[in-house]
């Protein structure tokens, strides 16, 4: 267990300049969730955190300890890959305990480490078995189990639940989340899935083209998003914006429907003349609201619990909501709905700057 | 109806078929066939059955070992034994020096890698007829003429394998080295244990690549070892066919024994050796 900070992080490889000076703190105990569009760099800088990849310029400290320039094995950190990286001649015991034993450590006590890991991770009967007979799920728990082994002062996962199904990766999300619990550790998990990211983190990091966009706990920046890109990307389904605009009364109304009146409490409030985006959750739509909306559904997805209505598909600006009583609203019903203002968030359409 | 009347005309096309195979197969084998046969015949009867020709110039009629005997009285068994030190000794070096070069290339990048890695390919295309001179005069500077070593160093590095083996290396998924480095696992532990476990079947084709190349050699041999004290297989064969006369069955019985050793080495190894040759496919 220890804290971890990244410094004025860079990387680049030549003229491409893959991250652009990163600041995080990380604290002790911490599950951090790197998140973010593909190509973001955030791969990259874990990779970065692990050794792999070596650091153009910043430090990265773990511990209090500079690591910048230190071994992979030095640092004092455990990955989990993507592919799991299990080594298929290996038995699972063999898989588990080779970094041990790599290390010097008595064979009694690699033996020890072993089982306590396979139990931990119901591994125990699958100890003799090698990786190509072993469920995705169970490779998954090795993969973890040689981790864990290693009792690293931070561990780090690398889009770990991206190979299974969707059932088993929620199963598996639990346990992530289950074991970050039991051992206290401080955990880097790398995902371009939103919904893990929320469900799993004490803190998000959004990343964007290798600058981070905001960190912070999960419902901060879902209830606070700082640009409109945290804003599109925190959140399942994402967040509607609409295009606005204000009038010379300082007035912003809403351009696509019918110039409807938006009154939001702003400080500063933008400047005149700019393009502007509203942006509203699909669950914050409702009947008798303040800011009333005339829509045409053209698509309606029941799910049971709540129905999704699609509104101006094929727009650049669609619209989705969500009803939790829309049982009778089909195709090309003529939907009365509304939302709170209070409930709005602003931005600059061109900057993507949030206005507050 | 069309079924019944079709299943004769079926046996008969899978009876052609085979018939086909099977004379094929004979004319693959024939020659190494009537070696064999020739060489367990007298030598005074080599010929009797094939002018004119009759069947049973194909069976070893009348039967005999005295060519084999005759061979390895006449020191035979010490050329085998000779080759086989200078084929194994250069396999077995072949493989760490050519696993270890092709590792390396598929692992670091350093400057000069593609230029290095290209030269190498070339150097298997080039025959060895045209660095035999500059080879022997390397050779002759070393003071290494009729010795040993003149046969084994010159053949350890072997472009070819060391681009199977980079072949290979570079498919395997750079995540085993990865997790590996991240245990502290050494760089050489990361080969030993990780990548030459998962690339047996590339080891032994380079092994028998190894093998058969010094195996077949003859020039290098012949120039090399100007004295003969120290005589190899192919050089050895030559030696059977005198100036005055040539003893066929004996000359017959070193072609066979010259010929299936590498075969009794192949073929157990073969599923192998293609699977090395065609780039097996890795599954993590």
């Amino acid at each position: 267990m220890a804290s971890l900070s990244l410094s004025k992080v860079r990387k680049s490889f030549g003229e491409t300049h893959i991250i652009h000076g990163v600041d995080l703190e990380i604290g002790n105990g911490e599950f951090v969730v790197f998140v973010g569009p593909s190509g973001c760099g955030k791969s990259t800088l874990l990779r970065m955190i692990a050794g792999l990849e070596s650091v153009s310029d910043g430090t990265i400290t773990i511990g209090g300890r500079d690591v910048t320039k230190l071994d992979p094995s030095e640092r004092g950190v455990a990955m989990v890959f993507q592919s799991y990286a299990l080594y298929p001649h290996m038995s699972v015991r063999d898989n588990i305990g080779f970094g041990l034993r790599m290390n010097g450590m008595p064979r009694a006590e690699v033996e020890r480490k072993v089982a306590e890991a396979a139990s931990a991770l119901h591994l125990t009967e699958l100890l003799d078995r090698k990786p190509k007979q072993l469920s995705g799920g169970q490779r998954q728990r090795v993969a973890i189990g040689r981790a864990i082994v290693r009792q690293p002062d931070v561990f780090l996962f690398d889009e770990p639940l991206s190979n299974l199904d969707a059932e088993l990766r929620v199963q598996m999300r639990l346990e992530i989340a289950r074991l970050h619990t039991e051992l206290a550790a401080t955990m880097i998990y790398v995902t371009h899935d939103q919904v893990e990211a929320m469900t799993l983190a004490d803190k998000i990091v959004v990343l964007r083209a290798g600058r981070v966009e905001q960190a912070g706990t999960p419902l901060a920046l879902y209830d606070d998003p700082a640009n409109l890109f945290v804003a599109g990307f925190i959140g399942s389904p994402r967040m509607n914006f609409m295009r606005a605009r204000q009038d010379e009364n300082g007035v912003i109304r809403l351009t696509d429907h019918g110039n409807a009146e938006v009154s939001l409490s702003l400080g500063s409030g933008p400047q005149p003349g700019r393009d502007l985006l509203l942006g509203i959750r699909p669950e914050h739509f409702g009947p008798n609201l303040p800011v009333r909306l005339s829509v045409m559904v053209d698509l309606v997805e029941h799910l049971g619990g709540a129905s999704y209505a699609y509104v101006g598909s094929g727009s650049s600006h669609p619209l989705t909501l969500e009803m939790r009583e829309g049982r009778n609203v089909v195709r090309g019903t003529a939907l009365e709905t509304g939302f709170d203002p209070a409930r709005a968030f602003l931005f600059d359409a061109t900057s993507g700057e949030r206005i507050r | 109806m069309t079924a019944r009347s079709d299943r004769p005309g079926k046996a008969l096309s899978l009876g052609l078929k085979h018939l086909a195979y099977l004379i094929i197969a004979f004319i693959f084998v024939l020659p190494l066939w009537w070696a064999i046969v020739s060489s367990l015949r007298p030598n005074s009867a080599i010929f009797a059955d094939i002018f004119p020709f009759t069947p049973k110039a194909l069976l070893p009629a009348p039967f005999t070992l005295e060519a084999y005997g005759g061979i390895f009285e006449r020191g035979f068994g010490l050329i085998i034994a000779n080759t086989m030190l200078v084929a194994l000794v250069t396999m077995a070096a072949g493989l760490i020096v050519n696993g270890a070069a092709g590792f390396a290339f598929a692992m670091f990048d350093f400057k000069g890698k593609k230029f290095i890695l290209s030269a190498i390919i070339i150097s298997f295309m080039l025959p060895f007829e045209a660095i035999a001179l500059p080879l022997y005069t390397v050779t002759q500077q070393l003071g290494w003429l009729d010795n040993i070593a003149a046969l084994i160093v010159p053949s350890v590095a072997n472009g070819l394998a060391v681009f199977l083996f980079y072949q290979f290396f570079s498919q395997v998924p750079k995540d085993y080295a990865e997790a590996a480095r991240l245990d502290g696992v050494s760089w050489i532990d990361i080969l030993l244990r990780i990548y030459v476990p998962l690339s047996l079947p590339t080891c032994i084709s380079a092994a028998l690549l190894l093998f058969i190349f010094q195996w077949e050699a003859f020039l290098w041999p012949l120039l090399a070892m100007p004295s003969q004290q120290f005589k190899v297989i192919q050089v050895g064969m030559a030696a059977f066919q005198q100036q005055y006369q040539t003893i066929w069955n004996q000359l017959f019985a070193v072609s066979v024994i010259t010929a299936l050793i590498p075969i009794a080495l192949l073929l157990p190894l073969q599923r192998y050796y293609v699977q090395g040759l065609a780039g097996a496919g890795i599954k993590g």
